[in-house]
């Protein structure tokens, strides 16, 4: 079969253009819901936090480790492995951060006295796993441990004894993954065991490693009741170093994290390369604004009515004002949709993009994966742009082609709603874009008449399946795989919050923290 | 670049190291008489795979009737440019013609999508490793090697599967490098050799420490787990080995070129300014990549090639390669003339690439290490305006230690008619070259796609 591709849209991800859909796959009867016991490489930005812990400073990491594997687009993923160059990396990072933190502050990681060491040595050394490993060291692992040092500390070295016990940790195999293996409890069953608990509530809520207090609740038995940990997650959520673990998850959600690898036409958009950093920090900035001030719901996503900007930004978006809740009310953009990350991360370096950027809210607001072109065997042959043709013009052909019509008359209207803005995310003016279709969207058999994206973005904010979407997308995020029989059991457990709580993000974490979903896992074979 | 004497890491005798490694088992994979022969010969064989942007002009790209390379418009035109390359490699180049990454396609992992299949023989969801990892990994063909394998790209380091040519036995990506510094302190900056022997042997007695107390502790972690985490935990233990290869520098005799330097190219990244730097990196690249090989530092090596696309080396192409000229490219067809002067364009980025490819087949000449090495080099899509990966643009170059009957135009179309040509009876080739004692490779829903080698090889 083959199809013509009748606009020149499609780049790296091309909307099929024929054959029959398939939305989300439905899950099997006998689809597991609960996680599976594994065993989690940290996130550069994890590991980066742990380090800290451990030796109070760390060097960036981000950079230096590879990029992450994605999972449906996120960068926590539970099946990412550790690889050879992966601890090639490690190693060089750790060696560099021991030596720092050894020069920097050796006296407060080594308080020990030169005479009769012992005793405070153990202690430390005891310590030290106890934050790198988020759990007590063994009866063997601690000799383990000693024996290390008395190698490094040959000759009286304390230095070396403490460079050698820090380096063996920060290559150690519990420091690099959080356990979620768990204690049997059933033949098909496992549960997270205390430690392992504070570990899924801290990474899971704030993307860092447990602080004392929250070791000390597990070693005291403190978080085994759904209200314990509730109350722990509440705590966790509610400090300011959270944020950059919500921060992420929005703009992987929204597929703006990469932002920075974009390129514009610079002849059509000069202003789009020094202001990329102004769009991404936007997009950070609502979502702390949101998440502090709206309990991260997904209606204050969308129609909340201002803007984060900074003096540059502010002056793309011809306002006077800048600051982290600036009005909105006298701009085209309302929520986050009408963001400049956005709408420039769903554009063409040249062009806007119908296709892209309707693809985008059908995939990440409403979970609706249509298949490629190439799921469908259709080949695609980009046409030449003509230069007087509208947009509309260019979008109307896919739907005088039978192959093509299905697919585009669902995404092709999303996208148009969003052409009063230019590829650079900039608001266009009435006689600077062409016209949209008079035709009514059609969205599961209801009309919707998308006059533009305010229109669609308080239509979205309305629909439940839409809060539902939102709330899987959180789960594979902050649960770092992708499993629609999981997906489903969080849903569930969703739901059955209180009406005004269900589209609120920090609600439905602290749900999910209080949940036996949360610390139930499947026994793998 | 000019030569400067460095230390270089190697590795302790072969036998001593593959017991330490427990290769005994995976060596396994190689035909017995083939392994024999291969250490009395003592010449081991080497992979390179490369990736090209954007497909080909196939105008351009077939060979003449009698394998002329030199028509001015001719893509491969820099297999037969001695002024240009120092020599001709056109008699160690075999041009394949006719492929098609019959794997993807059968799935739908194609177009931008289908690096993925090239050297893995598997499409988007296929759990199994790339062919220069598989042989460097799981046949322990690397481990003889300070580094396993080399994992190199210009201008992209992304995870996605059409930014990657070589995967691990889990089906994910293997972290590549874009940095040439890096890429040079990988491979002869380390700063163990710099030490005095005193001290040296002390690093080496806490590195061991490390790593042993980082083995018992995986141990105990492997315990624990399920199976299926046991297959993340092995690839772990490998991680270590290689660590485990870094503490065992000794001297050997190799040049290494001069450190880069960062000033030649301040940005690495396309789409964050780096393209304008993409020549010189490229050309870093592949003479790092020539050592590598030459020092002995790895046998297994990848590399994908960036396009043309802002670097402003052509007045004549447009700043966006792959909207302005890829997309736009008009075949001839059936059905049409198609238009020339889009071929011209394409034509352009396809002879840039492979002079990449001719230096870095001089570069391994010059070292005399060409004649045991193939070099495989192909493209994501054969006509790019459709996103096509039918008809990939196939190159297979260097001496390929005499395993290949190389010096001419191997055209399968005419014999396969709108049959797909399944890739991956190259790599099965490819494989059997090692000595791997398997006849399929990769996974499609028919296994007739993954089995069989390319009889059509040698003649």
């Amino acid at each position: 079969m083959k199809c013509i591709q009748l606009i020149a849209l499609c780049t790296v991800v091309c909307i099929a253009c024929g054959g029959q859909p398939h939305g989300p796959k439905a899950p099997a009867a006998a689809e597991a819901k609960l996680l599976p016991a594994r065993l989690r490489v940290l996130s550069s930005a994890e590991l980066e936090r742990a380090l800290s812990e451990l030796l109070g400073s760390s060097p960036p990491v981000a950079g230096r480790l590879a990029k992450e594997i994605r999972q449906a687009g996120y960068t926590r993923n539970a099946d990412q492995p550790w690889l050879p160059s992966d601890a090639v990396r490690w190693d060089s990072i750790s060696r560099e951060a021991v030596n720092a933190a050894l020069t920097q502050h050796f006296a407060k990681l080594w308080p020990c006295p030169a005479a009769n060491p012992t005793p405070c040595r153990d202690a430390v050394l005891d310590n030290w796993a106890l934050t790198a490993w988020r759990r007590p060291a063994t009866g063997e692992e601690r000799q383990e441990l000693q024996a290390l040092w008395s190698l490094g500390a040959a000759e009286g070295d304390a230095r070396g004894g403490a460079a050698l016990v820090l380096t063996a940790l920060l290559q150690s195999s519990s420091f690099l993954y959080q356990s979620e293996l768990g204690e049997a409890i059933s033949a098909t069953e496992t549960r997270l065991d205390p430690y392992e608990t504070a570990q899924a509530l801290a990474f899971t809520l704030s993307g860092a490693p447990p602080d004392a207090s929250l070791l000390s609740a597990a070693e005291a038995g403190r978080l085994r009741k759904g209200d314990e940990r509730a109350r722990a997650a509440r705590s966790i959520l509610g400090r300011s170093n959270t944020r950059h673990h919500f921060r992420r998850f929005v703009l992987e959600w929204l597929e703006v994290d990469q932002l920075q690898d974009t390129a514009k036409d610079a002849v059509r958009f000069p202003a789009y390369d020094p202001l990329k950093q102004s769009m991404l920090d936007e997009t950070a900035s609502f979502a702390d604004q949101v998440f502090i001030t709206r309990g991260a719901s997904v209606d204050a996503f969308l129609t909340a009515g201002f803007v984060s900007v900074d003096a540059d930004l502010a002056r793309f978006y011809g306002l006077d004002a800048m600051g982290p809740q600036v009005s909105s009310a006298k701009t085209a953009r309302l929520g986050i949709l009408q963001h400049a990350s956005v709408l420039a991360a769903h554009s063409h370096p040249d062009i806007t993009s119908p296709v892209k950027r309707g693809d985008f809210v059908l995939r990440r607001l409403l979970c609706k994966q249509l298949p490629r072109p190439a799921e469908l065997g259709l080949e695609i042959v980009m046409p030449v742009p003509k230069p007087n043709e509208t947009t509309l013009q260019r979008i109307e052909r896919h739907s005088n082609d039978p192959n093509c019509s299905y697919c585009h008359r669902q995404i092709d209207p999303v996208g148009m709603a969003f052409e009063n803005f230019d590829a650079s995310g900039r608001a266009l003016a009435a006689n600077e874009f062409g016209p949209r279709s008079p035709e009514p969207w059609q969205f599961n058999g209801e009309d919707v008449q998308l006059t533009d994206s305010m229109v669609l973005a308080r239509w979205l904010a309305a629909r439940p399946d839409v809060h539902s979407c939102f709330a899987r997308q959180a789960f594979r995020y902050f649960s770092a795989q992708s499993d629609p029989g999981v997906e489903t059991a969080f849903l569930e457990l969703v739901d059955r919050l209180p009406e005004s709580k269900r589209s609120n993000l920090i609600e439905m974490l602290v749900a999910y923290a209080a949940s036996d979903l949360f610390v139930t896992r499947r026994r793998m074979p | 670049m000019t030569r400067t004497p460095a230390h270089v890491p190697p590795n302790r005798s072969r036998r001593r190291f593959l017991g330490a490694l427990g290769a005994g088992i995976a060596v396994s994979c190689l035909a017995p008489e083939l392994r024999a022969e291969r250490e009395r010969k003592g010449a081991p064989l080497r992979f390179i795979g490369a990736y090209l942007p954007h497909g080909c002009a196939y105008e351009l790209w077939k060979p003449d009737a009698d394998f002329n390379l030199r028509r001015p418009d001719s893509s491969l035109a820099p297999f037969d440019a001695p002024e240009t390359y120092g020599k001709s490699f056109k008699s160690q180049l075999l041009v394949i013609d006719g492929l098609d990454l019959a794997a993807g396609i059968e799935v739908g992992t194609v177009g931008h999508e289908a690096a993925r299949v090239i050297l893995t023989g598997s499409g988007a969801q296929g759990k199994g490793a790339s062919i220069d990892q598989y042989l460097a990994q799981d046949c322990l063909l690397g481990a003889e090697t300070p580094l396993t394998s080399l994992v190199l790209a210009v201008g992209n380091d992304a995870t996605d599967i059409g930014s990657n040519l070589s995967y691990t036995s889990l089906g994910t990506p293997v972290p590549k490098w874009i940095d040439p510094v890096r890429v040079y302190d990988e491979l002869f900056g380390q700063p163990l050799s710099q030490l005095g022997q005193a001290e040296l042997a002390d690093q080496r007695r806490r590195g061991r420490s490390v790593l042993d107390f980082a083995r018992r502790d995986l141990a105990r972690l492997q315990r624990r787990a399920a199976l299926g985490e046991r297959a993340k935990l092995e690839q772990h233990g490998t991680a270590l080995r290689e660590l485990e290869k870094r503490l065992s520098p000794a001297a050997r005799p190799c040049n290494a070129p001069s450190r880069p330097d960062r000033a030649q190219f301040p940005k690495l990244r396309a789409f964050g300014g780096g393209e304008p730097n993409f020549e010189v990196v490229t050309e870093l690249m592949t003479e790092l990549l020539a050592r590598a090989i030459a020092c002995d530092l790895t046998r297994f090596a990848t590399i994908m090639l960036p396009d043309l696309s802002r670097t402003g080396l052509y007045p004549e192409l447009p700043a966006d390669l792959h909207a302005e000229v890829a997309h736009r490219y008009s075949p001839r067809t059936e059905h049409g003339p198609g238009l020339p002067q889009t071929w011209q364009l394409l034509g352009l980025q396809n002879r840039h690439s492979y002079g990449h490819v001719a230096r870095l087949l001089q570069h391994l000449d010059e070292a005399g290490v060409l004649g045991d090495t193939i070099v495989y080099a192909t493209s994501d899509m054969g006509d790019p305006s459709r996103h096509s990966s039918r008809n990939v643009p196939t190159i297979v170059a260097g001496g390929c230690g005499g395993h290949f009957t190389l010096g001419r135009h191997l055209d399968l179309r005419r014999t396969k008619g709108d049959a797909l040509f399944p890739h991956n009876r190259l790599l099965v080739s490819v494989l059997q070259a090692f000595g791997v004692q398997r006849d399929s490779f990769g996974s499609a829903p028919s296994s007739r796609t993954t089995t069989g080698r390319l009889n059509e090889l040698v003649l």
